[in-house]
Formats: structure tokens, sequence, C-alpha cells
């Protein structure tokens, strides 16, 4: 019996999946193999993009590697150490690891980066203050180069980091540690032998999830790469985009390659969980979640909790909240301090229809959040539970969506609904649809390596007890998997509220978002009007995560206080 | 429409007879005003931003209670895109289009737009209007030096285009990489084989490529580089307002180019769109765009501040040629300047 469910569920997910996946997918290889006219029709079939692509990996690809290894690794280490902390010890102020997140998270990209050019920049108040200390001349930190981008992007992602380890290290039974300790283990053996080897599942995910974004991040190497003149792979893809006619070729050709590299990812990553048993944290022998003790150190962590604040969160934010009250950006001063003014906020809050926009986002943020969770906790549960021979298929349909480009993705799924009889062009529908396939990958990620810490002895203690697969799934599964399924779910909700490149395309005049609002007041010029729709819209979407987070965590598994 | 472009007269005074008696008779009565009531909608697709395009659409729904007006906005590319994609599937939503010539010459190309020459037109000067008479320049954008005052003394500053090549600029030059009018604008200007002279002698002062106008804006306020080349005195002005330390040259010509205003050649709201048309080039419209303030295109209208077109001589790009050759000439901007 439970035979055929799982190959109908199996089929309904890959069908779904499918039906969300492949019209762009399709759209993706198109674009790759062929030349376009000016209004993206097609042409002759070429090879060219790929070899212009391989002929371009002299010398930005060395650059390229820097960037993408570099950044990832800061970030993992950055947001694993706070993971750590979070959710594995009894540090003071652990609240504050989420709130960064989400508050950091829910900031607008552009914000993000203009307050970290601000502040690290030759006139900011970093190498100001360096030159006056130091009576240095030149810079202390030049922000435009390798090391700045590899900075700012690391920061950028450490939030998605914590919170996809921090469900992670939430699931973990402690006993394994405690046995380990008591085998006379030092606590760095254990942490290296033991905490991470259990999270490894998590970690491998979230490093195929950073390398890869960043391998193919295009804004901060525009941003901060360009004026410095580092240029890696993706500048010149993004600049093609960027011209009119705009060109898809190298971008689809680029990420055809990424594909064939995230399915060798794919592969080791299923040779490294095979026995999944040895990942199984949470089994039917009393599990316990414990917190270690840190003794005084805990203090020393609460301090690296606080200066992580400061630095990830506070300080561009602060930037922002002050942009957002100047009527021009100037660096902090008193003569600045006689500047302050609300007329921003005023501007921000009668910006057309974006009280609409605002509701909008938000429903769309909770619906994608939520359907994606859904449809990607069961696609985990065929993947790691059963033995079905197309699992794979299923696997690399969920995760292939990561390397689309968003634009290509965004004409594709408009293309797609223009031309099939269902009625969601101009709609709320069609932004969902977008939202639904661009983040399956990421849902993905979060509900399996969730699953494989669950010991399948839970399920079959509930089978044997009588309970039925729904409520054995409802009752048992959903419960313990609740920290990854809360982390996926935020993090899934961020981040459609900022999604750009599609919804630009796909929003109509009845359905406005607020990412497209921001990105006009950028364009526009409105800086400081866009700093100050930030700060309200930053505050709305860190309440949505918060509430969310505590109304679905008394659901799950409670952590006990050593 | 021949009257506008009476090439079978020769008679110049004729000609001009004729155009104003048309000009007469079409602003009495052309449009249907009882077709436009039951209409009572219209859908306009800019490339200008949300909160300006709906200050126009606001305007207009002043002066003609009862009609709504809808506003899409996006980039010129995906402006294009997005027509284009709605046209081949048989969809055709908006009814005016009021973009930079890339996307309106790319619509015309496609048989998107409908000729249509609005009375109005006949004030606005030469280049700003389409001599198969598919679009009119409703709004113009000026280009030139903007420079941090605290960096910069005034008389230091460039009063031609040849000054900013002193070796004194050296390393303090910032560069919009996304706004290939600028340079299309200096061949045009200087001519090709000048105008590419002089770029290549720019880009060995290496000029910052900044991707944003937006970003060198603010950065130019916060003092990150003292000159930004190819900025947008519009702009600058609003900073200025604001009591930014920024200032603008007004330099010998300044290279322009025009955002047009057209009608969809499958317009759901036809009487409607030609009536919008009309509105966005009157008199009355143009003020709108001044109080925005954006540059009105329509000579005779004041703009704000007066300065933005007082005392300026202002070069228009010819968007015909532009269009023509806008892709290798954008890709040869981009590599003189190692912007790619």
């Amino acid at each position: 019996m439970l035979s055929a469910r799982e190959t109908s569920l199996l089929l309904i997910t890959s069908l779904l999946t499918a039906y969300l996946v492949v019209p762009p997918l399709f759209s993706v290889i198109q674009a790759s193999l062929f030349t376009t006219t000016l209004t993206g029709e097609l042409e002759e079939l070429t090879f060219r993009y790929y070899r212009e692509i391989f002929a371009g990996l002299s010398y930005p690809l060395l650059n390229t590697l820097y960037f993408a290894a570099g950044s990832s690794f800061l970030s993992i280490l950055l947001g694993g150490a706070v993971a750590w902390i979070v959710a594995r010890t009894n540090t003071p102020l652990a609240g504050l690891g989420y709130f960064v997140a989400f508050a950091s998270f829910g900031t607008p990209f552009i914000l993000y980066t203009i307050g970290w050019l601000l502040l690290l920049g030759k006139s900011g108040p970093v190498n100001l203050w360096a030159r006056n200390l130091f009576q240095m001349e030149g810079l202390l930190f030049n922000v435009y180069s390798l090391p700045g981008m590899i900075l700012v992007e690391a920061l950028l992602w450490s939030p998605l980091v914590f919170l996809m380890l921090v469900a992670s290290f939430r699931s973990m039974d402690s006993a394994f540690e405690e046995a380990s300790a008591t085998c006379g283990a030092t606590s760095w053996q254990t942490l290296r032998r033991v905490s991470l080897q259990l999270a490894l599942p998590a970690i491998y995910s979230v490093a195929l999830l950073v390398f890869i974004r960043a391998f193919e991040a295009f804004e901060i190497p525009a941003l901060v790469g360009l004026p410095g003149d580092v240029k890696v792979l993706t500048t010149s893809i993004y600049l093609d985009a960027r011209r009119m006619p705009p060109r898809y070729g190298q971008a689809g050709a680029f990420s055809v390659v990424l594909m064939i590299m995230i399915s060798g990812a794919l592969y080791l990553y299923s040779r490294v969980t095979r026995e999944a048993s040895r990942f199984h944290t949470v089994t039917g022998k009393g599990y316990r979640p414990r917190l270690t003790d840190l003794g005084p150190w805990r203090y020393v962590a609460a301090a690296f909790l606080l200066a992580y604040a400061f630095c990830l969160w506070l300080l561009p934010f602060l930037i922002v909240l002050w942009a957002s009250f100047q009527p021009y950006y100037s660096p902090p001063s008193l003569e600045a301090l006689a500047r302050l003014t609300i007329r921003n906020y005023i501007v921000a809050i009668n910006f057309p229809k974006i009280l609409n926009a605002m509701w909008n986002s938000v429903l769309l943020g909770i619906g994608s959040a939520t359907l994606v969770m859904m449809l990607t906790t069961v696609g985990s549960w065929v993947m790691v539970r059963t033995k079905l021979k197309g699992r794979w298929l299923l696997d690399l349909l969920t995760t292939l969506p990561l390397v689309f480009p968003g634009i290509v993705m965004g004409l594709a799924i408009l293309r797609f609904y223009l031309q099939v009889p269902v009625p969601v062009y101009g709609t709320l529908w069609i932004l969902l649809l977008a939202y639904l396939a661009r983040y399956i990958p990421y849902g993905v990620r979060y509900t399996h390596s969730g699953l494989l810490q669950l010991d399948r002895e839970l399920e079959e203690a509930a089978y044997v007890s009588g309970a039925s697969w729904s409520n054995c799934i409802r009752r048992i599964i959903l419960p313990l998997l609740s920290p990854a399924f809360i982390g996926g779910w935020v993090f899934v909700f961020l981040l459609s509220s900022k999604e750009l490149a599609m919804s630009i395309l796909l929003v109509s005049p009845r359905t406005p978002v607020v990412s497209v609002a921001i990105f006009d007041l950028w364009e526009n010029g409105q800086a400081g009007e866009l700093a100050a729709l930030g700060v309200i819209w930053t505050v709305i979407l860190s309440a949505v995560a918060t509430a969310y987070y505590y109304l679905f965590r008394r659901h799950g598994v409670q952590v006990q206080r050593a | 429409m021949k009257c506008y472009y009476g090439t079978f007269s020769t008679s110049a005074l004729l000609n001009l007879g004729m155009f104003f008696f048309c000009q007469t008779l079409w602003a009495s009565g052309h449009i249907d005003m009882e077709a436009v009531r039951r209409e009572g909608k219209i859908t306009i697709y800019s490339s200008i931003s949300l909160e300006d395009i709906t200050i126009l659409a606001r305007a207009f729904e002043k002066k003609y209670p009862g009609i709504q007006v809808q506003t899409y906005r996006a980039g010129k590319i995906r402006l294009g895109q997005r027509i284009v994609t709605e046209a081949r599937a048989g969809k055709h939503i908006f009814d005016v289009l009021l973009s930079s010539a890339f996307a309106t010459l790319e619509m015309k190309a496609q048989n998107l737009l409908a000729k249509y020459q609005s009375p109005e037109s006949a004030a606005y000067p030469r280049e700003l209007r389409d001599p198969q008479g598919f679009w009119t320049g409703a709004q113009i954008n000026t280009m030139s030096i903007a420079y941090n005052t605290k960096l910069v003394k005034k008389e230091d500053l460039p009063k031609q285009w040849k000054d900013l090549l002193h070796p004194k600029w050296k390393g303090k030059l910032a560069m919009n990489g996304n706004r290939p009018e600028w340079y299309i604008g200096l061949l045009q200007m200087m001519g090709e084989e000048e105008g590419r002279k002089y770029a290549r002698a720019l880009a060995g002062l290496k000029p910052i490529p900044i991707e944003s106008a937006t970003l060198a804006d603010e950065l130019l306020a916060a003092g990150e580089f003292p000159v930004f080349v190819n900025a947008s005195p519009a702009n600058t002005e609003r900073a200025k307002k604001k009591g930014a330390p920024v200032e603008w040259a007004n330099i010998n010509p300044l290279p322009t180019y025009p955002i047009l205003v057209s009608v969809s050649s499958h317009p759901n709201f036809p009487n409607t769109a030609k009536l919008m048309a009309d509105f966005l080039l009157s008199q009355e419209g143009q003020k709108v765009f001044s109080e925005i303030p954006r540059i009105p295109a329509r000579p005779g209208i004041e703009t704000k501040p007066a300065n933005l077109t007082k005392g300026v001589t202002i070069f228009y790009i010819d968007v015909g040629r532009m269009a023509e050759k806008a892709d290798d000439l954008e890709a040869e901007f981009r590599k003189t300047f190692g912007l790619r």
C-alpha cells in the first residue's frame, strides 16, 4: 500500500514541479543555443555563446573563483558561528541572531549595498576616522576591490547561512556531543569531529547555495567590482543583458554550464548523504536537544553576537536610517543633524499605490513561502524516505531553477501564460507561480537536510501504533521538522518580497509590488525616499517573519535549557 | 496629415498657412468627445518613473473627469519586451506609449504604433517630430558635467567639452556606464571621427565607471569623486534643491535626447489615446511636466528651475540615426571606456 502511495506522491510532486520549472528551463536552453532578432525571435542555431563563455574563462575565471569561494567561505564562517551560538549554547541574547537575520534580510538589497559603499567608501566614516586616527594618507580600506566585493557579498548572504544552519543545529541531539565529551574529547575536537560531521548535509546544502549564487551574482560585481576595475565572469553577461536590444545568449549558456555543475554537486551531495542513518540526530531514543553550557565564555559569545549584530545589521541599517531622515546623503555630522527631515517618509507613503503594493507583497510572500514549503516537504520526503527509481529526477528538477537568470525566467513565464489558456496574466497568480518556481530550490535544501536528521523509526513507531500516513506527517514529521520548515518559510518569504527581475515584467497596473516600487525610486534618483520606504518595509517584513516564527515554534520542538 | 509635410508644395509660406489652417481645424474637432466618454479608460505604458507618470495621469483625469488612467512603468528594455511579447500573443494592452527613443522606435519597426500627428505637435521643433508622424518628443533630457562644489572650484570648471581632457582631471572623474545616449550624442555633435578621438582621450583619464545614474549622483554628493562626466542637470538640480553640494556646468552645447509620446496601432480606447497624446503635448500638459519637475519639450514653456534651459544651447540628438546604430555604438562606448 505504502509503495503505491509513494509512487503517486512522487508523480504528483514531480508533475507539479515540472509544470513550474520546465517552461523556463526550456527557454534558458533555447536562449543559449539560438541567436535572436531584436524582438527575441529565434534566428539560427549557434554555439557561439558557449564559445564566448569558455573564451572568457581565462582571466575573469580566477577572479570569479576567488569571489565565489571567498564570499561563501566567509559567509558560512560568520553565519555558521552565529547559528551555533544561537542554537547550541546558553549564550544570553540568542534571540538577537534571529532578529538580525530577519531585519538585514528584509532591508532592500540596493540600500544595503549603498549603505556599505557609503560606510567603507573613500569619504565614508571608516576611512575618514582611520585617516584622523592614524594620521595616514590614502585609504585604510578600498571597498572597490576584490576583498571589498567578497566582504559585501558575504555579509549579504550570512543571514541565509544562519537561517539554514540554525535549523539543522536546533534538531541535533546533544547526546552525541555529551558522549564525545565523556570520552575525553576537548570541546574543539567535539565540535570538529561530532557536531560538524552531523551538520554535514546542511553545510553542504548551504555551501552549494551560496557558492552557486556568488558564482552567478552580478549586482555586487557591477556596483562594487566594476568601479574598481575588478571583473568577473558575470560582468560581461550582465552588461550584455542590459544592452538594447538585450542579449540573453551568454546568460543562457552560462546558466546551462552552471546547471551541469549543479548536477555534479548534487551527485556528490547524494554520495555524502547516502548513508542517511549517519545523520539521524532525531531518534526515538529520548531525543533531547540540549544547550551546551559555555560557562563564562558565554559572555564572550554574547559579545560576538553583539558585534555581529552591530556590523551586519545596525551599522548599515543606521546609515539607511540616517539617509532616510536627510534631504540628501551626507556623512553623519552635527551640521547634517540640523537638516533632519521627515519629508522622505511623507513622499514614500504617498508613492502611487504603495499600500496596495505592500499588501500584495506580503500576500505573495506568505503564499509562496507556504506553498513552496508544503511542496518541498512532500518532495523531500519522497527523496529521503523512498527508494523509488525516479527520485534523482525530482532532485534535479527542484534544484535547477537556482541558476535560471531571473530575467530569462520572467520572460519565459510571461510568454508561457500569454499562450496557454490559464487566465492568470495580469493577476497576482502569475507572480505567485513565478515565485514558486524560483524558490523551490531553497525550500528543498531546507527540508531535505532537515528530513535527513529524522530517524525512520519515529515514523514506523507511528504506523505500528495505527496512525495513518497523513496523521504521521502532521503529528510526527512536521513538528520534528519544524526548525527547518520555519527557517525555510521565513527565508522564502523574505526572498520573494524582494524579487525584482521577474516581478518587473509580470506586474500589471493593478497588481503593484513593493520591490518594483523600490526599484522605481532608485531609478528615479530618489535615494532618500527609497531609504524611508526601505525602513518602513524592513519593519513590516521583520514583524511578519517574527510573528510567524513565534506562532509556529510553539508547535515544534522545544529546546531545553541545560 | 499631408499638410504638415507639404512636400508637394514649393512655397514655404503657403505651407505655413495650411499648417495653421489644419491646426485650428483639428484642434476644434478631430477627436470624438462622445466616444471618449463612452470609452472612459486608457492605459499608458511608460519608461519614466511611476511617480511622474502618475502625476501626469492624475492631471489628465482632473481635466477629463470620468476617465480612468492605468499606468505601467518599466525601463526601456523591459517595456519593449513586454509590449512585443503581449502583441505576439494577440494581447494589446497599452493605448499610449511614453518612452525613450530606443523602445519607441523599436515598437514602430514592429508596426505596433499608429501614425498620429497631434495638432499640438506643430509647436515643436523639427528634431522632436517624426517625419512619418509616429511620435513627438514630449520631454527632453539634457546631459552635462556635474561636480561637487566642495571639491571643485568654479573657476577650474570646464567651459567646453574639450576642457575636460586636461590631465588635472585624471582619476577625478566618474561616468555612468549605462547612458550610451551621451556617447552617441558626442559622436553626432562633434562628428564621428572627432567624437571618437575625444572619447579615447577621455578614456585615458580613467573615469570610474558607475553602473547606475542614481548611485553616481549619490556618490558625487557624498564626495566620493569630484566630477560626474555624463550627469543629468535635472537630477543635479533636484539634489541641489535639497541642499546637496553639487552643481552642473553649462557647457556649450548640451547633448539632449527626448522622451517620445506615441499611440498604439491596436488601441483599446482609440479616441482617448489621441486625447491623451494631445494633452501631454498641449501647453497645459507641458506645464505639468515642468512642475514635476522635468524639462518640457515644447518651446515657450518655462522650465523649473529656469536655468535648466535658459542660456543653454541644446544639441538635439537625431533619434532616428541613434536608433539605427544604437547597438554597435553602445558596444563601442563600453569598449572605449573599458566597461566590459
